[in-house]
């Protein structure tokens, strides 16, 4: 049965793009047949971050007009086996198309692909509406930073309002030695307020924006950063891969937020 | 004698418009609709009973009021009558009766359920909603009664109640209590940091200090209303 995840936040900046690339790469890493679609239209970057922008002919606006075929849209990753790309249209916008054609296009892909990770723009907008329309599962980007994990609070609501119940956490930009300080946000604050199971935790690192530019993702390489979208994409597949320090549970409190969380 | 032309006051039994005789129909409607737009969401959805008292309706002027609360309030009115204070019929020319006879039954039945519906008024608590889970950022919760939260309110919610509101977490939201003027309302959380905390028509808000508690050294407190002012105690 064919996952279809979206990769989303609220807030913009906090590495919903970077992580699309870098989970869609592992999975192919760990020889999964997966599909990309940025349905960031008007701003697309997933292909430049993929390192496929001069390899674009037809796009997702195109497809679901009609004009070409799905399979003449996928550009086919030169590097991996079953990684393949849908990209969004830079000159149109997100009124372009509808989250009905979104849930024609994934029954079409889920045909082929295991895997189908959407790269949600950022924002509550019809954006939004469109990426999570076909998703049966959620990731909420986040970084430890007071703004981030308010829209990250209102995204998990609207998620839960628009049916989709399996969300886990992501947070991006972790600078351990601020936390220790005290200057950064704790990932146990963070996983308190918004009362959601953590997915994975992925450090600072500056070969993020190295890779970026390269068109590389980190993934493929030996950072930190890619260490730890591996070992997310292993927990996506379903394996058991032990976090580095996540013991307190928040106490009672914590426990009645989790037991009546779940029964929403 | 009330100051407004029109006052709002919900029973268990119906919801009750308290309107005074004086002024022009037209005035009276107006008023209603101020009324609701106030509180819109509040009523959306919501099935009613509407009671009127005060004054008399014709049926047009009774079809007027009901069609605010279905168009704007978006509420379902099931149905609307005029209650009959205490026995005296000399005002009530405009209702119809059948016979006389009919009409002291029913005088005698209304003054007996108006007992009832007075003693439960006075003892009821009102109903309450329950919600399970945390409330996040951007959800709202109105209702016409009490309301109970397992988990937090996180900063940006909102809960709008007539009765008392309960949060066994954190308020960070915005919380107005007794809405409808019940100043017996109180608002309690293991912790309360609102951005924006009312019961009835005082407001205040979290001081400055207080924000930055930690949460291992919050105790349960209740906000209530005293002399025009909220009174915090744990």
């Amino acid at each position: 049965m064919s996952e279809v995840i979206v990769i989303t936040s609220g807030k913009g900046g906090v590495g919903k793009t970077t992580s699309t690339a870098n989970i869609g790469v592992a999975l192919a890493m760990e020889g999964k047949k997966v599909v990309l679609i940025d349905t960031d239209i008007g701003l697309r970057n997933l292909d430049v971050v993929m390192g496929v922008e001069n390899r674009i002919v037809y796009d997702i606006v195109n497809v679901i007009e009609g004009v070409c075929r799905t399979k003449q849209a996928l550009i086919k990753d030169k590097r991996f086996d079953g990684l393949f790309l849908l990209p969004a249209a830079q000159t149109r916008d997100k009124s372009s198309i509808t989250p009905e054609n979104m849930v024609k296009l994934c029954e079409e892909l889920k045909k082929e692909f295991e895997y189908i990770i959407i790269d949600c723009p950022a924002g509550i907008e019809q954006g939004f509406a469109n990426a999570i329309a076909a998703a049966n599962r959620a990731i909420v980007v986040t970084t430890p930073e007071v703004s981030a994990v308010r829209d990250a609070d209102r995204i998990i609501g609207l998620l839960e309002a628009n049916g989709i119940y399996d969300h886990k956490l992501l947070v991006n930009r972790v600078r351990i030695d601020m936390v220790k300080k005290g200057d950064m946000m704790n990932i146990n604050d963070i996983v308190d307020i918004l009362a959601v199971e953590l997915i994975g935790v992925v450090p600072d690192d500056e070969n993020i924006i190295i890779t970026t530019n390269r068109g590389e993702p980190a993934v493929m390489g030996k950072s930190k950063a890619g260490l730890a979208y591996r070992n997310i994409t292993k927990r996506i597949i379903g394996e058991e891969i032990p976090f580095m320090d996540l013991d307190d549970k928040g106490g009672f409190f914590g426990s009645f937020k989790r037991i009546f969380g779940k029964n929403n | 004698m009330q100051k407004d032309i029109v006052v709002f006051k919900n029973t268990a039994e119906c919801f009750n418009l308290i309107l005074r005789s004086e002024p022009s129909f037209d005035d009276i409607s107006k008023r209603i609709e101020e009324k609701i737009m106030s509180n819109r969401d509040f009523y959306k959805g919501s099935s009613l009973s509407l009671n009127y008292v005060g004054r008399n309706l014709s049926l047009d002027e009774e079809k007027i009021i009901v069609s605010i609360f279905n168009s704007i309030a978006g509420a379902n009115i099931l149905d609307i009558s005029c209650k009959k204070s205490d026995g005296i019929s000399s005002t009530e020319d405009n209702l119809q009766t059948d016979s006389l006879s009919e009409d002291q039954d029913d005088l005698q039945n209304k003054t007996v359920s108006q007992i009832v519906s007075d003693a439960i008024s006075y003892s009821n608590e009102g109903i309450t909603k329950f919600h399970k889970g945390t409330l996040r950022s951007g959800q709202y919760i109105g209702y016409r009664g009490n309301v109970v939260v397992f988990g937090d309110m996180n900063p940006g919610s909102e809960i709008v109640a007539t009765g008392n509101i309960i949060v066994l977490g954190l308020i960070r939201g915005i919380v107005r209590a007794g809405v409808e003027g019940d100043t017996n309302s109180v608002i309690a959380a293991l912790g309360l940091q609102p951005t924006l905390l009312s019961i009835g028509d005082v407001i205040t808000r979290t001081p400055e200090e207080d924000k930055k508690s930690k949460k291992k050294d919050l105790k349960f407190e209740v906000a209530h209303l005293k002399d025009d002012a909220i009174y915090i105690s744990n």
